[in-house]
């Protein structure tokens, strides 16, 4: 047998040492894998990146164009999708998730002259005015005033909240004095965009007027009451002597519709606890329950499916269905 | 009928292999080639890359002081420096639970990229004042740390939190990708094999918790417990479907010298980004307690709210990590 000559066994021991490396690589990789990271990479997929900075030229508009005199930009423009949306509003995403969002881009601003004044532009895609409609709606806060924006619009010590067209949109300051300006940047956003559908005005002329709390109408899209059947739910505030009632109304595809989901939702009252106490005098079909210490009413006329919710007075929650009842009637009618 | 084997020719005797040597090497060859296939039919894994092995050799030490017992302070005032002095004398002084020598970790609430006057996150002047507490105290060190996931050097300085830690001779500990190690919490429903920000512990002797107190969509309430979300790595936010299970782990896996809350102001509605001022109720109360549970239910009450209300502390407590009957711990109740 013949044996390999010196330059053979130095590329032999050679090629076992390459191989070596590469095996001994293999190993300590395989030792950190991480699969949180391998999952974090998959869910991502094609998804904007948190926080992601849009180029000029890009095809999408810069909201620092927005800036008004005096102020200037702080940092670059975000934005967020489904996926990262999170990331940015934290446990408030959700809302947002549930009520067709598409995607959120943010801009800061600070004063030219003084950078640690500044406020924060966030611009909400919901889709639609409905959508966006019922995110500022659940948001609302009650002693906010009223702004320049339009009806669904209001400010308060430091902030400003306005709809516009599919759009809700915030804007945060860091100290009470900015107001001006964030109404000029508010104002030019507003111009420059599609104005502002007059949503929903139609389902709450559904609301009787005596003693409703105008400012109080809100949109919830899904999951009403913790009852997952209903959705698309308008509730109002109404002032009856003392008491505080909650009334809702919603509008379902025909008449059996909303016969079915009053009986659908009675019955999830009732497997929650809830005991029926009978029906409210001159409104047919509808029902009063009792759920612990608070009265649940309801009643439906044609399409529409409404109440009173979680009412501490018995005879308020009757008062505020029964009117709703009468009121839904010449709706119902030309429906 | 025989078949003739040709001779080796003259001149190719000894320039290449012969018989035996060729059989050597035949026999070589196939003996390499069965131990490679071997060696991989005993490595092939059928089943293919699946979940990791909720094995973790990993896991966050147990910061609580047992001597110390479980103690609860509800100071009233509107000064939160004051206040969270004076909660600490109430339940034994700062030098109960911090030593000399100790090396301290404050998780703070930097979620966000808010101003202080918001009270989103941890308020910078409560801050300034634990860290001034813990280095008079004797602590070798004070780290302040927490893991905003969009942007956390934004977070840290617009929220004042950064600032306030530099200023008060606490060193910042951003979340870098280098600092998580995955772990997993016995009896935990979710933290199994997660990433955790494990390395902001190395060395850690104590660890105190400060956050606000909020209003929170998704789970009811943000405060002691829901804090320490921010010592996790991952796309976590899909813990958001399970929340309440989420933050009963949470409190499995956290044992906490002390825990802060600062309820000085109390964000009540649309947390827990807030936005509006108008979102905040003065309710001038500091909590200080070596129970999370019976501190969170305390801050409860400061959002209207009663431990049923709030189904993680329900579980927390169900779970063994502390008890919702604050009022069984004799609060000390004092003016900050």
């Amino acid at each position: 047998m013949s044996h390999p000559g010196r330059l053979e066994t130095c590329v032999g021991l050679l090629v076992l040492a390459v191989l070596a490396g590469i095996l001994g690589s293999i190993l300590t990789i395989q030792s950190l894998y991480d699969p949180a990271l391998f999952k974090s990479l998959e869910m991502k997929g094609n998804a904007a990146v948190t926080g992601q900075i849009p180029q000029p030229g890009s095809g999408t508009r810069l909201l620092a164009g927005l800036a008004p005199e005096g102020i200037t930009t702080a940092g670059g423009e975000e934005r967020f999708d489904s996926e990262t949306l999170s990331d940015k509003i934290d446990g408030k995403a959700e809302l947002y998730l549930s009520t067709g969002f598409i995607g959120l881009t943010t801009q800061r601003f600070s004063r030219a002259d003084d950078p640690k004044s500044w406020f924060e532009l966030y611009v909400y895609d919901m889709g639609d005015a409905k959508n966006a409609f019922s995110v500022f709606s659940l948001q609302k806060r009650r002693d906010g005033q009223k702004s320049d924006l339009g009806e669904f619009s209001y400010s308060t010590e430091n902030a400003l909240f306005f709809v516009n067209g599919s759009k809700y949109v915030e804007i945060v300051a860091a100290e009470t004095d900015l107001g001006d300006q964030m109404l000029a940047l508010a104002k030019k956003l507003a111009g420059e965009q599609k104005p502002s559908e007059p949503a929903e005005k139609n389902e709450f002329a559904l609301f009787p007027v005596e003693s409703l709390d105008q400012g109080s109408i809100s949109l919830h899209m899904s999951d009403v009451f913790g009852f997952a059947g209903l959705d698309n739910v308008y509730t109002a505030k109404y002032q009856v002597g003392s008491d505080e009632v909650t009334a809702f109304i919603s509008k379902r595809k025909d008449g059996d519709g909303s016969a079915a989901l009053a009986a659908e939702y009675g019955q999830f009252l009732i497997e929650n606890g809830a005991t029926e106490l009978g029906e409210i005098p001159g409104t047919p079909g509808s029902k009063v329950f009792k759920v612990f210490d608070t009265f649940e009413a309801i009643v439906f006329n044609g399409p529409f499916l409404a109440g009173a919710h979680e009412v501490e007075n018995r005879g308020a929650a009757e008062e505020i269905a029964a009117r709703i009842y009468r009121n839904l009637e010449g709706a119902a009618a030309n429906d | 009928m025989t078949k003739k084997i040709p001779k080796v020719p003259e001149d190719r005797k000894g320039a290449g292999i012969d018989r035996r040597d060729f059989i050597i090497r035949s026999v070589k060859a196939g003996a390499a080639l069965a131990v490679s296939g071997s060696l991989g039919y005993f490595l092939y894994d059928p089943a293919g890359p699946g979940p990791a092995s909720e094995k973790s050799s990993l896991a966050l030490p147990d910061f609580s002081i047992p001597e110390a017992g479980k103690k609860i302070a509800i100071v009233t005032g509107h000064d939160r420096v004051k206040s969270v002095n004076s909660g600490l004398k109430a339940i034994g002084g700062i030098g109960t639970f911090i030593r000399k020598g100790d090396r301290v970790l404050i998780k703070v609430n930097a979620a966000f990229a808010t101003p202080p006057a918001l009270c989103a996150t941890t308020h910078p002047e409560i801050l300034s004042e634990l860290v001034r507490l813990c280095l008079a105290a004797g602590a070798a060190s004070v780290s302040v740390t927490d893991n905003p996931i969009n942007n956390p050097e934004s977070c840290f300085e617009l929220s004042g939190i950064g600032e306030a830690a530099r200023a008060s001779g606490a060193s910042l500990i951003l979340p870098k990708e280098t600092l998580f190690s995955n772990l997993t919490v016995p009896g935990a429903n979710f933290i199994r094999n997660w990433p955790v920000l494990l390395g902001a512990f190395q060395g850690i002797t104590k660890l105190i918790g400060l956050s606000p107190i909020k209003d929170h969509n998704r789970s009811g309430a943000s405060m002691s417990i829901k804090n320490w979300y921010g010592l996790i790595g991952g796309r976590r936010n899909i813990f958001h479907q399970d929340i309440h299970t989420f933050i009963r782990d949470l409190a499995l896996m956290v044992k906490p010298t002390l825990v802060i809350l600062d309820g000085t102001f109390t964000m009540i509605s649309n947390g827990p980004t807030g936005g509006s001022i108008s979102d905040l109720k003065k309710t001038d109360t500091v909590i200080v307690s070596t129970d999370q549970v019976a501190a969170d239910a305390a801050g409860a009450v400061l959002l209207g709210k009663a431990p049923t209300d709030l189904p993680f502390l329900i579980k927390a407590e169900q779970a063994g990590a502390g008890t919702t009957d604050f009022s069984s711990l004799n609060p000390v109740r004092v003016t900050g």
